[in-house]
Parts: structure tokens; C-alpha cells; sequence
């Protein structure tokens, strides 16, 4: 229930912050990506489904310019940002969290918050970002630990905490709930929402129809590399051809 | 890391003791020995530039001795045509910028064309293997630039020592410039270890994809580091150069390229200290061996090196200092531990 109130308690504009017009991504003869045209509105809380191979880390790979795409353009808040370099597109404004940890695993916690901090923040005030991230992240206790020390789902949430302190309006998150039991799942859930709430645009990619069910406005649902049904999760669910190539009967 | 203030740990006390017994050192031994240790200390700035690139950034090169050879050669030729000893520290600096421009120059064009890895190993070798096949070839009369004869294999030599108006370094005074240059580079790659761009050269050393997905212009760091690197090289080319007052092919060819990545490595390759020392220990150990008449000096060496590598990746020097640190420091400080049960707490609580 409190996910449905908080569901309607944000504010989705109906300014388009990203846009793809006919995106697509060709390996040799595969169409990893095939034509997709995607919208995400400003303050959305927005979720691509899909079977395995359906191009959805392709797609954020795109977005964020580790592949160039073979067709196609990614409009970012109006702006053309296809040629951009990954950098720029960082700068502005655009981040992401891996489908594997993208943390540096042999650097201690503090020193990964602060590659990640010191780009977007001061140097005087990055001390209090990290400890504000480490805390809603409630990993501020393992701060001097080394990375790979940490458990899956610590990673997992010290790459959000990265991700945010790139100051993003658009927040990637491409399985953010992977690998996690029910309360961390729970937990990431309520973060998720709390960062929408915060007016952060989110787009994550997840295969638990349960996590997707709690937090995401809108469903985009991807098979073969092309856009299959797009629309709430109720609409989604309820499309016959959506369950029976990815969410089963069961 | 994680800290902008002098910390208590073997490291940072082996490098204060480093620097007093080297500043102490010529009050007890002969001139000889004191120019002895001068080579050494030259060398050590061909090694610190490796440690800088390769340990702090990830960049991987062979191409050190090629920027060692190329700052001797163009302090030679430089201060030699122009025959006036007051500006040897003119052509000390200009030769520092020469290299690291030549540096920046190579770096561009690799990390801007997305040349990485093993492939930069490659290409600097290749560097110096056509640098020294070159210089090796210019024995003849028509090998001249100005006035001075590139020598081929003899390389050049009457290299003008450094001077400061009518005063010349040479003996001790040569070593405390030596020293003052050494205190000011290892000061210098020290802070830059917890200063902004070390955080991010280390952090492209890690993970260089990832680290431009926070906005880092990668390419722009990689070259700019190994651009340091190069001047670097290129100061201790000069400095070997007036050392000896020569500089031949030999001293920037394949075997020249190869010592310095065998020692970083020894020695550890991301922390400075650990190079300093071990290059030092090293060329000390090589002249012993050498001047004892023992034949086998370089097999020995290679035999340790080897064993060091294999047994302790990390870097023989790295291991002592984590291993005293144990021993000692964190009893001192206490340091909290995390415990398994805790670092796997499960974060059920809500956020509000």
C-alpha cells in the first residue's frame, strides 16, 4: 500500500529527460539493439524488462557511451549527446550503476567515495558528501574497509552512493537488486523510491517482477533487441503476449 | 590514502630515515663512495618515473630508457654547442621539458587513440629498440648536430658538468644536488598520492572504464602522467650524463629498459618509497658484487629478482613495510576491526 502512495506522490513532469529515436546496436550480424524508440520523462521511475539477450544492458551501455551505437541517436534533457564521449555525458549529469560492481575492489570504501566525489564536489565539502552518501547507504561504518571485503550487496549499494555523488539527474541502475535476499531487496526498494522522491530521474533494468512490482511507474519490455509492450506494471502484467515470452504463468 | 596528514607507518619513518643517512652519508665515507652513491641516485629517478606511470596510473612501459637516452643526448648536444658552462642549468631544465614534451607527444597519440595495456608496453619498446638501433648507427663524420659528433656505440662524451655561474658541482657537492632534487621529486610524488589527480591516475590504474563513466577525461590524465614520466626519465638521463660526462646507446638499450621494470616490480610498484630504496640496494649490491670480481655478480642478482617475483608479487619492500606495519603500527593504533558478522549485517531498516 505504501507503495502505491508513493507511487503517486511523485512529481513526473512531462518533459522528456532522455529520448532514443531508433537506437540501435549491431555485433557482426546480430542486432543486439533493433530500432528502439524510448522516452523517460523528467522525475520518472522507469523499468526495462526483458529475457536475457534482449539488449537492455546494450541500451544503458549506449546511453551512457561505452558503445557507440550503430543507428540511431540519444537525446539527453534536448541535447544530442550520440558523439559525446562517456565523460562529458558524466559531466552532464548522466550515471550508472553496473550490472557487476563497477566499485574498485582493492581501494578501502573512503577512497572509493572520493574518486567518485571529488570530480562533482569541493574539496572542502567532500568529506561531509561521502559521509552523507556512506550514511544513506548505511555503510558508513565499513569506511576503511577494503572493497572486496564487502559483501554482494554492500558493493552493490556503494556503487549507488558512487553513482549519486556524480550529482546525477538521470540515475542508470542496471540490476540494483541482483544477487540480494528479501530485506536488502526491501531495502534497496525504499532507497530507490527515496531517491526518486528526491527528484532523481531513474531508469534500472531488473529480473525480480517483485522489486520491479514495488517502486517502477512505467515498464518498458525489451525482447530480441526491440521495444515489445511499454506501459504501467498492471497493463504489463496483464498482456497476454508479455507473459508468455517473459513472465510465465507460473 | 585517506588522509592529507603524515600518518605513522613504516613507510613514511623509512623514508625520513632514507633521506637523513643520505644526508649524512658523505661525513662518513670516501669521495668514492660518495660519487658511487651519485650514479645511484641518478638512477633512481629512471625507476620513479616507472613507479609513477605503471604503479600510480596502470600504464605499463618499456619506453623509460628511451626518455633517459633522449634527456642525456639533448643535454649533451645542447650545452656542448653552446659551449658556456653558466648555462648548463638552463639545458638541464630545457632537457627535462624536451623529454616530457616528447612524452606528451607519444602519450597523445596512444591514449587519445585508445591504445592500452600490453600495447603500450610494445610500442615503448619498440621506441627504444629503434632509439638505440639509431644512435648505434651514427658513428660517421656526417652525424653531427652543431658541432658535436653523435658517436654511434662510442655515444658522446665530455659532457659538461652542471654549474651555477663559476661554481661547478662536482664530488659532494654534485651528490647534495643530487639529494635536494631527489627530496623535492619524492616529496612531490608523495603528495601527489593523496592529491585529487593521484586519486584519479590510481583509480584508472584500477578500472580505467569505469573511472571515465565519472567524468574523468581518461585519455587526458594517461597523458599528462606519462608525460611526468618522461621528464622524469629525461632528469635522470641528464643527471647520469654530467654523472659521467658521457652517455652512450648502450645506456638507454634494451637491457637499460628492462632494469627499471624489474626493480619497480621487485620493489613494489605502487609505492615510490619502496623504488627509491630498492633501486639504491640494488645498484649498491651490483657494484659490490662486481667490484669483489665475481663473475656471477649479474645471475645472482637476476636469480633474486626472479624468486622476489615470483614469491612476492606485491613487491619485496611492500611486504616489509605491510609486514612491520602489522606488527608494530596497528598495535598502536588499534585500529577497530570489522567482523564477518557485521560486514554482513543485512540492512533491513527502513530510511526515512
Amino acid at each position: 500500500m505504501d507503495t502505491v502512495l508513493t507511487r503517486s506522490a511523485n512529481k513526473v513532469s512531462v518533459k522528456s529527460i532522455l529520448e532514443l529515436k531508433n537506437l540501435g546496436k549491431y555485433f557482426g550480424g546480430i542486432r543486439a539493439v533493433d530500432g528502439v524508440d524510448l522516452s523517460i520523462r523528467e522525475g520518472e521511475l522507469h523499468c526495462l524488462i526483458g529475457p536475457n539477450g534482449a539488449g537492455k544492458s546494450t541500451i544503458f551501455k549506449m546511453i551512457m557511451g561505452v558503445y557507440e551505437p550503430s543507428v540511431g541517436s540519444v537525446y539527453f534533457e534536448g541535447k544530442d549527446i550520440t558523439k559525446k564521449k562517456n565523460w562529458e555525458r558524466a559531466d552532464m549529469g548522466l550515471s550508472i550503476k553496473m550490472q557487476i560492481p563497477g566499485v574498485f575492489g582493492e581501494l578501502s570504501v573512503y577512497d572509493n567515495m572520493r574518486i567518485a566525489t571529488q570530480k562533482h564536489t569541493k574539496l572542502a565539502k567532500m568529506d561531509e558528501e561521502i559521509t552523507k552518501l556512506l550514511d544513506l547507504m548505511d555503510v558508513r561504518h565499513l569506511k576503511n574497509e577494503i572493497v572486496n571485503n564487502l559483501s554482494h550487496g554492500q558493493q552493490q549499494w556503494l556503487e549507488i552512493a558512487m553513482s549519486l555523488a556524480c550529482k546525477p539527474r538521470l540515475l542508470l541502475l542496471d540490476e540494483p537488486a541482483a544477487g540480494m535476499g528479501p530485506e536488502e531487496t526491501e531495502f534497496t526498494a525504499q532507497l530507490v523510491r527515496k531517491l526518486n522522491k528526491e527528484g532523481i530521474t531513474i531508469l534500472f533494468i531488473d529480473h525480480d517482477m517483485d522489486f520491479v512490482r514495488q517502486i517502477a511507474q512505467k515498464v518498458t519490455v525489451l525482447h530480441f533487441g526491440q521495444k515489445f509492450a511499454e506501459g504501467t506494471i498492471s497493463e504489463i502484467e496483464s498482456n497476454e503476449e508479455v507473459v508468455q515470452i517473459y513472465l510465465g504463468n507460473g | 590514502m585517506n588522509t592529507s596528514k603524515i600518518k605513522l607507518n613504516t613507510e613514511n619513518i623509512v623514508g625520513i630515515v632514507m633521506f637523513i643517512g643520505l644526508f649524512v652519508y658523505p661525513l662518513f665515507v670516501s669521495s668514492y663512495q660518495v660519487l658511487n652513491l651519485s650514479y645511484f641516485l641518478s638512477m633512481v629517478f629512471l625507476s620513479m618515473s616507472l613507479a609513477l606511470i605503471w604503479g600510480f596510473c596502470g600504464i605499463f612501459s618499456f619506453g623509460q630508457a628511451a626518455f633517459f637516452g633522449i634527456g642525456g643526448y639533448f643535454y649533451a648536444i645542447l650545452t656542448m654547442n653552446i659551449g658556456i658552462s653558466a648555462f648548463t642549468p638552463v639545458g638541464l631544465i630545457v632537457g627535462v621539458l624536451v623529454g616530457a614534451a616528447i612524452a606528451w607527444v607519444l602519450g597523445y597519440f596512444m591514449f587519445y587513440g585508445g591504445v592500452n595495456d600490453v600495447f603500450v608496453g610494445l610500442i615503448t619498446l619498440c621506441l627504444t629498440v629503434v632509439l638505440e638501433t639509431f644512435m648505434g648507427q651514427t658513428a660517421g663524420s656526417e652525424w653531427k648536430i652543431g658541432e658535436i659528433g653523435l658517436g654511434g656505440f662510442n655515444g658522446i662524451d665530455g659532457i659538461p658538468t652542471i654549474s651555477f655561474g663559476s661554481f661547478m658541482l662536482t664530488g659532494i657537492n654534485f651528490y647534495y644536488f643530487i639529494l635536494f632534487i631527489l627530496l623535492v621529486v619524492y616529496v612531490g610524488l608523495r603528495y601527489l598520492g593523496i592529491s585529487k589527480f593521484g586519486y584519479t591516475a590510481i583509480a584508472i590504474r584500477e578500472n580505467r572504464e569505469r573511472t571515465k563513466l565519472f567524468g574523468y577525461n581518461v585519455p587526458k590524465y594517461q597523458t599528462t602522467i606519462f608525460a611526468i614520466g618522461g621528464g622524469l626519465a629525461s632528469l635522470s638521463g641528464i643527471l647520469y650524463a654530467t654523472w659521467g660526462s658521457y652517455i652512450t646507446p648502450s645506456s638507454f638499450g634494451l637491457t637499460a629498459a628492462t632494469l627499471p621494470v624489474v626493480l619497480v616490480a621487485a620493489a613494489g610498484r605502487k609505492n615510490i618509497t619502496a623504488s627509491v630504496i630498492f633501486t639504491i640496494a640494488y645498484y649498491w649490491f651490483s657494484q659490490s658484487l662486481s667490484a669483489s670480481g665475481s663473475e656471477y655478480a649479474l645471475v645472482i642478482l637476476g636469480l633474486g629478482l626472479v624468486l622476489v617475483i615470483l614469491f612476492v608479487p606485491e613487491g619485496i619492500v611492500v611486504a616489509l613495510f605491510k609486514w612491520i606495519d602489522q606488527l608494530v603500527f596497528s598495535r598502536i593504533r588499534k585500529k577497530p576491526t570489522i567482523k564477518l558478522k557485521e560486514k554482513e549485517k543485512v540492512h533491513g531498516h527502513s530510511i526515512n
